[in-house]
């Protein structure tokens, strides 16, 4: 299976709300926006995710985070990898084209996934997820005491296509519907 | 000339080449691109190109307004931005984001999606390579100044169009790679036209280090193609006079560079030299001056020596060269061997698992024994080859290698004896008979001192033998380029010249490989190349017996007593398959000979290739070159099986396996690989390069129903990896195999082009970055890879020939006084030629 980029749209409407807007903000987690949040175990995701390409990448990557095979301390202990990473906690193969994040460089940043309407970024990081509207600025947090993620520890984002986002987190998966 | 002659007469064959490709002088714009073709061009657009000038301390800059401030108004929560230092949004509303690990540039307005986030680490773009940002500036203009703790770096991002960036590339070929025409990578120093204003290589003037590279015949072909369509998009597409002319030199040239290999031997009978030098230039020379002194140089070296002295060794039989009516030819000249470590110490590995002590068997430079004996009949009785001088190998065989030295000789395997000397010279020295001059048609490449009377002056050469299928694949599908795109039908008589040139070789060059039906390029031991092996027991001995083994059935090849029995070139066979498809595909069109045909159809027979004894060279070889993937997983399974004490590795074993592999970072990929079925882990990427050259002529030249598509399913194996490279270079190809489909992602391939970065000097890159996911380092590598490729921009410069997905942890730090005007470069026909191809055929658009 492969993720393609999907190729950008209307992309001129972000940036003027961009422009002398405000430090990021907290919000309390949303009540009435879209669906509620539903939390899985790792064995419940795996059985209960359906085939969409988001729900397929999930159940890909859980299947690599729980296979000794691709676990780089298991499998191929040699292999000079980054030890301060959540990106480099498993090995993938060829197949899962995912991008972990849009950073490559913000070491406080476990993982984020820009929305494909380019409206929410959304970071995962070891204290649950934040979503940032772009136009304003505003962000929304998301965590466990909140009964948003299974833990706060995030070790993936993946966008489920729409306005929401699959949370991996150590233990768990949220689908948050954003 | 009579080559010029000869070509007159000749018709050429090349109807099918005709019927896909019309190239008429003066056809409309896009002509080329395929009949039936459904895709539509790429317009190209200008492109934010980054341009950096490094400032080191005390180098006067603008005055700058620093931001030191973390806390500007960014999207980012507080509490994330800890290793942040400076941030600023400039004008455009960009962000430029500075890091304790490099600087980020961050623009949701970006075209494409994966261009949002663009990463600056590394020596490439902050000085010294202090990935630590203190300081931005915007610099107005869409670029940023960026400081650290060493020095300041200006990144201009300036708007070019893909066709400037092409010209910048040919500029630096020109300045830096052209040796003779050749184009390898090659060393550099830079000298700025004003320190005071900072290195950058645009403002400047390069010095060229060229040297000589193992592999002049493949990258100065690759370079020449795309000079080729050049010159060709050009001629059709509206270039101005002078646009073509310049065009044309820069493809003659390189094109005449590469041909010129095909002669420089002067043996006459096409063999292909791997590169040459002049023995002015340094690494031609030996230890006391003479051809006994020892060359510090891998490979196998000759030296021409044309002063009437006459040859100490007689004439090998597969050497010697007779006339239309059979009598022998004289010869004018010996080339005798150079003093090298590989001609006095490599034996090489044994090939057949079958067995056999031969010197066929082994994958070295040894001498046939025809050769030997024809040798040891003007030698004299106490110093016969093979009986007092000799290498032994092991206690049943005994070699006689291209230089033996009595440091060398007899009952032990050689080291390498470097005190020769024309007053201590080798007791056997290799000798090769020069037959011919190389054609004046090649003298425009050579400085006036190295032409005497008229003619290249050959004793001022030293040439490279034992040359591979991957120089020689390279020279036929320039033929191919050369023949259809460059002479066309041009009746300039330079044009004619070169199309004699182009035919005699191509047929030499085609009768030494079909010589006795041997399937190889035969050197002046007399026996094949090292790596230019196409017959068929090389890939496929026992592998009969194997696929009745019951460990087939589980991708494993081996013998009764359960040993690894995998032919040496079972791996390579798909790819050599290809190449000789290639070979004999070219040489029919060019040539037309009844016999080159009717050896390609043989290639298609239906009966599949031999797998046992005895073997028919060619037969069915389309059947191993659509085995690619499969190949690679039998290789690898076979590898992991061996690696675990000859078990199958399965989920129920494979910690068994790990044990026995320990800490080993290839042992344990081989194993992991196996049990994911994961055939990308075996692959070498200098022949999905190699294969770009052999399918290149095919699909181009092939358009027989019942034969296309089967070359184009082998295609298809190739570029299930491929395309996950976004590399124009096989994007380009697999579009022109596939013209109906307007599926494929050109755009991706623009990308590629848009971000190449415009000086690609051999940077240490930062690969440990939190936007990419890691996979395992492959069968060839021990370095980790990304999940995705990365722009070429934000990854270390290389040819085609390298893992793109390469992850391997460079830049480890700080660089005190990185060299910024010196380094390393790497030839920009990673550019050119696709550009060019893309142009010419209707793939992309300015």
């Amino acid at each position: 299976m492969r993720f393609k980029w999907k190729p950008a749209v209307l992309i001129f409407a972000l940036l003027a709300g961009l422009t002398g807007a405000a430090p990021a903000a907290f919000a309390a987690p949303p009540v009435t926006a879209g669906k509620a949040t539903v939390l899985y175990t790792y064995d419940q995701a795996l059985t209960k995710l359906g085939s969409s390409d988001a729900e397929a990448a999930v159940k890909m990557y859980l299947g690599f985070v729980q296979d000794a095979t691709y676990r780089p301390a298991t499998a191929n202990p040699g292999v000079d990898m980054p030890t301060d990473l959540a990106n480099a906690k498993t090995f993938v193969n060829y197949e899962f084209d995912v991008k972990p994040s849009l950073f490559p460089a913000l070491r406080g940043v476990n993982t984020s996934v820009l929305d494909h309407n380019r409206k929410n970024l959304w970071i995962g990081t070891d204290k649950g997820v934040t979503k940032i509207e772009l136009k304003s600025n505003k962000a929304t947090e998301y965590k466990t005491a909140d009964k948003q993620l299974v833990d706060d520890e995030v070790l993936l984002l993946i966008s489920d296509g729409g306005k929401g986002v699959f949370a991996i987190t150590e233990s768990g998966v949220a689908r948050i519907y954003g | 000339m009579s080559i010029m002659n000869k070509n007159l007469k000749r018709v050429i064959g090349c109807a099918a080449a005709a019927a896909l490709l019309v190239s008429l002088p003066a056809a409309p714009a896009l002509a080329a691109k395929p009949q039936g073709a459904s895709f539509s061009a790429v317009k190209l657009e200008p492109v934010r190109t980054k341009e950096v000038t490094y400032y080191k301390p005390g180098t006067a800059t603008p005055a700058i307004q620093w931001v030191t401030d973390k806390n500007a108004p960014t999207f980012l929560p507080v509490g994330v931005t800890d290793d942040v230092t400076s941030v600023v949004k400039d004008a455009e509303g960009v962000y430029w984001i500075g890091t304790q690990n490099g600087l980020q540039r961050v623009n949701f307005d970006e075209e494409d999606e994966r261009d949002i986030v663009q990463y600056f680490a590394g020596p490439r773009y902050m000085f010294d390579g202090d990935d630590h940002v203190t300081a931005l500036a915007s610099d107005g203009q869409g670029g940023v100044w960026v400081k650290n703790a060493r020095g300041i770096t200006h990144i201009a991002m300036p708007f070019k169009t893909l066709r400037e960036k092409a010209t910048a590339y040919e500029d630096v070929i020109q300045s830096v790679h052209d040796r003779r025409g050749m184009t390898s990578d090659a060393r550099f120093t830079f000298t700025p036209t004003d320190a005071a204003r900072g290195i950058n290589y645009s403002d400047g003037t390069f010095t060229s280090h060229a040297e000589t590279s193992d592999n002049d015949g493949l990258w100065t072909a690759m370079y020449a193609i795309g000079e080729i369509y050049r010159y060709r998009t050009l001629l059709e597409q509206g270039g101005s006079p002078a646009e073509v002319a310049a065009a044309k030199t820069a493809a003659l040239r390189a094109t005449k560079a590469v041909l010129l290999l095909d002669y420089v031997s002067g043996r006459g009978n096409g063999f292909p030299a791997r590169s040459y030098m002049l023995t002015s230039e340094a690494g031609a020379q030996t230890s006391d001056g003479t051809d006994f002194g020892f060359q510090n140089q891998n490979g196998f070296w000759f030296h021409p020596v044309m002063d009437g002295s006459p040859n100490p060794n007689g004439i090998i039989p597969s050497m010697e060269r007779v006339d239309e009516d059979n009598q022998p030819v004289e010869p004018i000249g010996y080339s005798i061997a150079r003093v090298t470590k590989d001609a006095m110490t490599k034996i090489g590995g044994k090939l057949f698992p079958s067995g056999g002590d031969g010197e066929m068997n082994y994958n070295g430079l040894t001498l046939t024994a025809d050769a030997v004996t024809k040798l040891n009949a003007s030698r004299p009785a106490d110093a016969q080859l093979g009986d007092d001088v000799y290498v032994k190998v092991t206690d049943s065989v005994q070699q006689v290698l291209p230089v033996i030295t009595s440091a060398t000789n007899t009952k032990k395997k050689p080291g390498a004896d470097t005190g020769t000397s024309a007053a201590n010279p080798p007791l056997f020295q290799l000798t090769v008979p020069v037959y011919e001059q190389i054609p004046t048609f090649f003298n425009d490449l050579f400085p006036e001192s190295a032409i005497r009377d008229g003619h290249i002056d050959m004793s001022q050469i030293v040439y490279k033998a034992d040359t591979s299928s991957d120089e020689v694949i390279g020279h036929y599908a320039l033929f191919f380029a050369a023949d259809e795109f460059l002479v066309g039908d041009s009746p300039a008589p330079e044009m004619a010249a070169l199309k004699g040139i182009i035919e005699q070789t191509t047929e030499r060059m085609t009768d030494l490989i079909l010589k006795d039906d041997h399937f190889y390029i035969e050197d002046a031991t007399g026996k094949s190349t090292l790596w230019s092996k196409w017959f068929a027991k090389y890939f496929n001995d026992t592998t009969g017996a194997m696929e009745q083994r019951p460990e087939w059935a589980s991708n494993v090849g081996v013998d009764a007593d359960g040993e690894d029995s995998l032919s040496y070139g079972f791996e390579d066979a798909p790819l050599n398959a290809l190449e000789v498809m290639s070979i004999l595909k070219t040489a029919s069109n060019i040539i037309g000979k009844q016999e080159y045909k009717d050896a390609y159809d043989v290639l298609f027979d239906a009966s599949g290739y031999s797998k046992e004894e005895p073997y028919f060279n060619g037969k069915g070889y389309i059947d191993m070159a659509t085995e690619y993937i499969d190949r690679r997983l039998i290789r690898q399974a076979t590898n992991a099986y061996g690696i675990n004490n000859n078990e199958l590795v399965t989920r129920d074993n494979y910690e068994a396996a790990y044990a026995e592999a320990g800490d080993d970072i290839e042992d344990r990929s081989n194993i992991n690989a196996t049990l994911h079925h994961d055939w990308t882990q075996y692959i070498n990427y200098s022949d999905e390069e190699l294969a770009w050259f052999a399918l290149y002529p095919l699909i181009l030249q092939e358009n027989d129903p019942a034969k296309r598509p089967q070359i184009v399913e082998a295609f298809d194996q190739w570029y299930a990896n491929e395309v996950r490279e976004e590399n124009p270079y096989y994007t380009f190809l697999y579009q022109l195999a596939h013209p109906e489909r307007k599926d494929i992602d050109l755009q991706s391939a623009v990308r590629y082009l848009d971000r190449q970065y415009e000086y690609q000097i051999e940077f240490p890159v930062q690969t440990n970055r939190q936007d990419v996911f890691y996979i395992e380092p492959g069968d060839r590598d021990d370095y980790k890879q990304t999940n995705y490729v990365l722009p070429p921009d934000e990854r270390r410069a290389m040819k085609n020939n390298g893992n793109p997905f390469e992850a391997e942890h460079q830049a480890a730090g700080v660089y005190p006084d990185y060299d910024y005007s010196s380094g390393s470069f790497v030839v920009g026909f990673t550019f050119t030629l696709p550009y060019w191809m893309g142009r010419y055929h209707g793939i992309i658009k300015e």
